[in-house]
């Protein structure tokens, strides 16, 4: 069973619910701002051919982030998906 | 007593531009992409003064932009705050709404974009919202003018004024929108795959993004080429008309031969090239590359080269402010207030004048055309020649950034705004009157000067030679041995005012015959080599002066702005000396 991943991991159209965003991370604030807080549902939409970097769909909107941000952000999956 | 301020904020690309225009009946640019509006402006109506923020996504502040608006806010100086946010992505727009709303004594929340949130299915609850938030708000869709006279009724009328709470930790907005969206937005869910994905899938998941970004740039330079030399064409005619009907006006007054010189050659031939060179491809670039940017293609173009870009230490935002470049490097830099780093930013500014601008259009399509084209191919040619001069502008944008950043400060958060289809009347309207205009003006503001100071440097002699000759026959040693000669580098060193006139002064600085361009140049020994070289050093040699100006605003620093000159002097400098040497040695080869 799949506990917490990466955002950076998660595959094109899977859905999965922040479980936290690392503290230390200099973007944090950044992401906050932007809705990438713990509980919020986060979709992955598009991958550049390396995966980096990708898009993501979050609280209604389209954001492209970086491998490195998308790093610390941490996904669980929701039950049903 | 002066008019009162209502202040216009919310997050980047929320229509505030929009609600803007429709208040005070200003054409302000309105962008689809996120750092839009670059300096805040100001309209009036009616008794106020409408203050159009530039977008931000929070009031901890990140870049230029964002500071000047968060601080605006804080003061609290305006009667009152219209807060606008995006329906279709509310629960994202809530989280600055929020914050505002706590700092201020007087807000109203606008909810934009309502029309496209009806099509997504997304209902809002205003009254809850509103009782909830404890200040008025109101749903709009400005570009359709549904609610703006409910704004206006709400500017004019005032509204309660409300306590100010300090700020609160960012993950506390984030939760209360979260639960207010629960609370008061309902959606029906849509589960189709839209357009947009569709089209996204193609652009940003594959490696076909870059083929489609070549493919509509070439487009793009394609028919302003084609579509420029008619219009171009006819301009000159119309010049040459009304330069034998002034001529004849100053012969029937009996002005002075030389006053009439120097109006009729110096000012008015020079302004004429400016012109007639200028004026139509910018008018048909402008508004095209303002179609592409309301449409919502340029953050996508960003998305597809940020990787080329991280390995320079910067982001796919610098992609942004080169693509502004090609229509003006002035704007290009502006619009690099956009980049939150202020290494990136200050990169991104440096590197803009490599990015070939409209200026210097007309001598790289003049000269491909004239000595690298096959009969028949000549608009092909122009096509391929601009193409290849950007491809060769963002081959050296990219080592001379990494050279400038030294080390990476690796982020890239841009968001993709939905696209929307342009509305085509006032794409045109806009891009002429805040591009086309703008830029002819600060062209002929340059070129009037510049043609005096000319017509004097080839009127003054000393001895047998005019002072222009003097110079180009002293610059004649650099310019043989960058492949060229000592006019073509006194034409650009007098054509610093403006990159249109470079051309025009090169033939002027020759003995001419009255012969066509081609004849003029051959007869001075052109070749190959000599317009090859001249191309390359078009394309990276000093910015005009506008642009260095521009550098000397943004950056704040008179080395960067020497800088800014130097680095592309040094390298186009380089580029046409190896050239020079490489056509030596072919020639003693064969």
């Amino acid at each position: 069973m799949i506990k917490s991943l990466p955002l950076s991991c998660i595959p094109v159209g899977a859905r999965g619910i922040i479980s936290a965003v690392n503290g230390d991370f200099k973007n944090k604030d950044r992401l906050s701002e932007l809705g990438f807080t713990k509980d919020a549902e986060v979709m992955a939409l598009h991958k550049s051919p390396n995966g980096d970097p990708a898009a993501y769909y979050i609280k209604g909107s389209v954001m492209a982030l970086r491998r490195e941000d998308a790093d610390n952000i941490l996904i669980k999956f929701r039950e049903e998906y | 007593m002066p008019p009162e301020i209502i202040a216009l904020c919310g997050n980047p690309n929320t229509g505030k531009s929009t609600i803007f225009n429709t208040l005070t009946g200003c054409c302000r640019h309105t962008g689809n992409w996120s750092g839009k509006t670059v300096e805040s402006a100001s309209g009036v109506f009616e008794n106020f003064l409408i203050c159009d923020l530039p977008g931000m996504y929070s009031l901890s502040p990140k870049s230029e932009d964002e500071k000047n608006a968060a601080d605006f806010l804080k003061n609290n100086e305006a009667r009152l705050t219209v807060i606008t946010a995006d329906g279709t992505c509310l629960e994202r727009s809530l989280i600055l709404a929020l914050q505002i709303t706590d700092i201020s004594k007087k807000a109203v929340l606008c909810i934009n974009m309502m029309d496209e949130a009806e099509k997504k299915g997304i209902k809002i609850n205003a009254e809850g919202l509103s009782k909830r938030l404890g200040i008025k708000v109101i749903l709009l869709s400005a570009a359709k003018n549904r609610g703006i006279e409910e704004l206006k009724q709400t500017i004019r009328e005032d509204v309660p004024e409300k306590e100010v709470s300090p700020l609160k930790p960012i993950e506390e907005y984030s939760s209360l929108s979260e639960k207010l969206f629960k609370e008061f937005v309902t959606v029906v869910p849509n589960d189709k795959i839209s357009l947009e994905r569709r089209i996204d899938n193609i652009i940003l998941n594959s490696f076909a993004g870059l083929f489609v970004i070549a493919a509509v740039f070439a487009f793009l330079l394609w028919l302003t080429i084609i579509g420029a030399n008619y219009p171009s064409q006819a301009l000159a005619y119309a010049f040459g008309k009304g330069e034998a009907a002034l001529s004849a006006l100053f012969d029937s007054l009996n002005v002075l031969p030389p006053v009439k010189s120097l109006v009729i050659d110096g000012v008015y031939g020079i302004v004429s090239q400016v012109v007639s060179v200028m004026l139509p491809p910018m008018a048909i670039f402008f508004p095209l590359f303002t179609f592409l940017e309301d449409l919502g293609f340029l953050p996508r173009i960003a998305f597809v080269m940020d990787r080329f870009f991280k390995g320079a230490g910067t982001s796919g935002k610098q992609t942004l402010c080169m693509c502004m470049g090609i229509g003006c490097n002035a704007a290009g830099v502006v619009s690099a207030r956009i980049i939150e780093s202020p290494s990136q930013r200050r990169a991104a500014i440096l590197t803009n004048v490599f990015m070939p601008c409209n200026g210097r259009f007309p001598l790289i399509i003049t000269l491909s055309v004239m000595f690298f084209s096959v009969s028949g191919a000549k608009s092909l040619t122009a096509a391929l020649s601009i193409l290849a001069a950007l491809i060769l502008a963002a081959a050296v944008t990219l080592p001379v950034t990494k050279l400038l950043m030294k080390g990476s400060e690796s982020s890239f958060i841009l968001e993709l705004p939905p696209y929307r289809m342009p509305r085509l009347g006032q794409i045109i309207v806009r891009s002429f009157k805040e591009r086309t205009v703008f830029v002819l003006s600060r062209a002929l503001t340059a070129a009037i000067p510049a043609g005096i100071i000319i017509w004097f440097m080839q009127n003054i002699n000393i001895g047998s030679a005019s002072l222009a000759v003097c110079l180009s026959r002293l610059l004649d040693p650099v310019g043989r041995l960058m492949g060229l000669d000592g006019a073509v580098v006194t034409g650009f060193i007098l054509g610093l005012p403006a990159n249109e006139i470079v051309l025009p002064l090169i033939l002027m600085l020759y003995p001419s015959t009255g012969a066509d361009t081609k004849t003029v140049l051959l007869q001075n020994g052109w070749s190959i080599k000599t317009a090859l070289c001249a191309v390359i050093f078009c394309l990276f040699h000093f910015p005009c002066a506008t642009t260095l100006l521009t550098i000397k605003k943004e950056t704040g620093s008179l080395k960067d702005t020497l800088l800014a000159a130097a680095l592309p002097t040094g390298i186009g400098f380089g580029l046409c000396c190896f050239l020079n040497l490489l056509f030596y040695i072919y020639d003693i080869i064969l």
